[in-house]
């Protein structure tokens, strides 16, 4: 301001219609800046190129390890070190990847394993609530179950999926068992520990306040463990994408894990690939979001970590 | 009648490994109105004193009666501020919506303008008088404060103190304020209570010759207080 301010005036002002070289653009901050203002869609362009700026910025480290990957990968197929049966190279499953996402066999598979992973996910945390919610409110009670929770948790799923078709079918549900016991103990320990560990001191505080215990819980106890619960959901979450291919292994139709097993069946390992890619990139995408959420709707118990 | 706290007959021992470990031994103490303030050394009882009186922890034996509206308010020796809570959130914590102006009380306790902050973004004593506007608004008929400036530097501390005056001028309410620093208990009592093996000691109402509160110690009352509290010292 202070600068235009000590223009010197020249008493004229250039017609809007007027043309404008760069002579005309010394003096007249103003003027030029307007005649400079860009269509909407430039700006649109501007504004996205300077987003994916951003992201790239942000992920510098990641990219250039991908990077290195990508080329190695690329390296060892142009070498011939392995068959393009055995390993295919980049542009390959690269053409396979932009054929399947146009032709909505991608996005297919991925909703259905984004449907399951949702449900098995949600079906998980109220089975782990519950059970932290019973280490505090009946700690006896607890006790009881206590070996046989830890006896299962170290039991792979993959391990029960014969049984598993025995006494479900081939359905659904089997599919949704082995997510939910896959996720379930990591988001029931964060959950416990969590709910646990508040101490008598902050307890006290609802005791000097007339609380019920109810209103305890849920005032002072539960908010209190909200960053350890948010840890095992989080931990939990990878956990449930990484027991999709063990679920969708048997008699699934469609999903990623589907996808991965039906490409191996008919020696496609391109689109074995592109599978193995989308479940990471899906898995990443909602852990990313997950720990964004996070960060911008809980003012305590975060840090660094939470990235 | 007076608001306050009337104790009579009160018993409170704990376990101790194998051992039972008699804390309060038939404790009487009727409260007058004001300041009341209980004098004695770590470990006497002042504490198990205060969370009975709160309903805290059950009497082994003995009767605890809250005069006036029977609401109590309580202060804690640090401030227990819920850290996910703003200023003004921690006050209204557990009360009715609507129920509460946490600015006002906010305001009473110097804290006008901090209702957002959370209690990281307050030093020791703003925290501290989040606690004591929190313990206010339920509109207590008696105030419990369990050494809450222990933990403050000296100047701080003063200034709670006067504080605490000046909220209580303003309020009116009774407060039995637990310390084990005699300079504290001769600054705040209108009355000092001295618990020594289990029971009241002695008990002095403190007379202001004149009218005002001075951090000068009355020497008097200081020699006969503290001759009391060190007969208990083994």
């Amino acid at each position: 301001m202070t600068q235009v301010a000590e223009q010197p005036s020249t008493g004229t002002r250039p017609s809007p219609d007027a043309p404008r070289g760069p002579a005309s653009d010394v003096g007249t901050p103003g003027v030029a800046g307007s005649a400079r203002r860009p269509g909407r869609g430039l700006r649109v362009s501007r504004r996205l190129a300077r987003t994916v700026r951003g992201v790239v910025r942000r992920n510098r480290h990641g990219l250039v390890v991908t990077g290195v990957v990508v080329g190695a990968w690329w390296l060892v197929c142009a070498l011939r070190l392995k068959s393009a049966y055995v390993l295919p190279p980049p542009d390959r499953v690269w053409e396979a990847a932009v054929a399947m996402t146009t032709s909505g066999e991608l996005a297919r598979h991925v909703v259905t394993s984004l449907g399951r992973v949702g449900a098995g996910f949600a079906l998980a945390f109220a089975l782990a609530f519950g059970v932290g919610v019973l280490a505090v409110v009946a700690p006896r009670v607890h006790a009881y179950l206590s070996p046989a929770l830890d006896f299962l948790k170290n039991v792979p799923p993959l391990a029960l999926i014969p049984l598993l078709i025995l006494w479900f079918g081939i359905g659904e549900t089997p599919k949704l068992v082995v997510i939910v016991l896959t996720a379930v103990f990591p988001m029931s320990m964060g959950i416990t520990k969590g709910l646990r560990s508040c101490g008598q001191d902050l307890l006290d505080v609802g005791t000097s306040l007339h609380l019920s215990p109810a209103r305890t819980f849920v005032l002072i106890r539960l908010p209190h463990a909200l960053p350890d619960v948010l840890v095992g959901m989080r931990v939990s979450l990878g956990y449930a994408w990484r027991a999709l291919v063990g679920a969708e292994m048997f008699a699934a139709a469609a999903g990623l894990g589907a996808l991965i097993v039906d490409a191996g069946n008919m020696a496609r390992s391109d689109k074995v690939i592109v599978g193995v890619i989308a479940i990471g990139a899906v898995g990443l995408a909602t852990d990313r979001l997950f720990a964004r959420l996070v960060r911008r709707y809980l003012r305590w118990g975060i840090d660094d970590s939470w990235r | 009648m007076t608001a306050g706290a009337e104790i009579s007959g009160l018993h409170k021992s704990y376990r101790l490994n194998d051992r039972t470990v008699p804390v309060l031994v038939g404790l009487d103490l009727v409260q007058r109105d004001g300041i009341t303030v209980v004098v004695g050394p770590s470990g006497c009882g002042k504490t198990t004193l205060l969370r009975l009186v709160a309903g805290m922890e059950r009497a082994d034996a003995g009767v605890v009666r809250v005069r006036g509206t029977g609401r109590i308010g309580m202060v804690f020796q640090e401030p227990r501020l819920m850290p996910w809570l703003t200023a003004a959130q921690n006050v209204a914590l557990g009360q009715r919506r609507g129920r509460c102006d946490t600015t006002a009380l906010l305001a009473l306790t110097g804290l006008a303008g901090f209702e957002d902050a959370l209690p990281h973004q307050l030093s020791g004593g703003m925290q501290h008088r989040v606690a004591l506007a929190r313990a206010l608004a339920n509109g207590p008929s008696l105030i419990l404060m369990d050494e809450p400036f222990a933990a403050l530097d000296e100047q701080t501390r003063e200034g709670m103190q006067d504080h605490l005056l000046e909220v209580q001028r303003t309020t009116g309410m009774n407060v039995l304020f637990v310390t084990h620093s005699l300079d504290e208990a001769l600054y705040l009592g209108d009355r000092i209570v001295v618990l020594r093996g289990g029971r009241i000691a002695a008990d002095h109402t403190v007379t202001r010759s004149s009218g005002r509160r001075t951090r000068e110690p009355d020497d008097a009352l200081a020699r006969v207080i503290r001759t009391t509290t060190q007969r208990e010292e083994p």
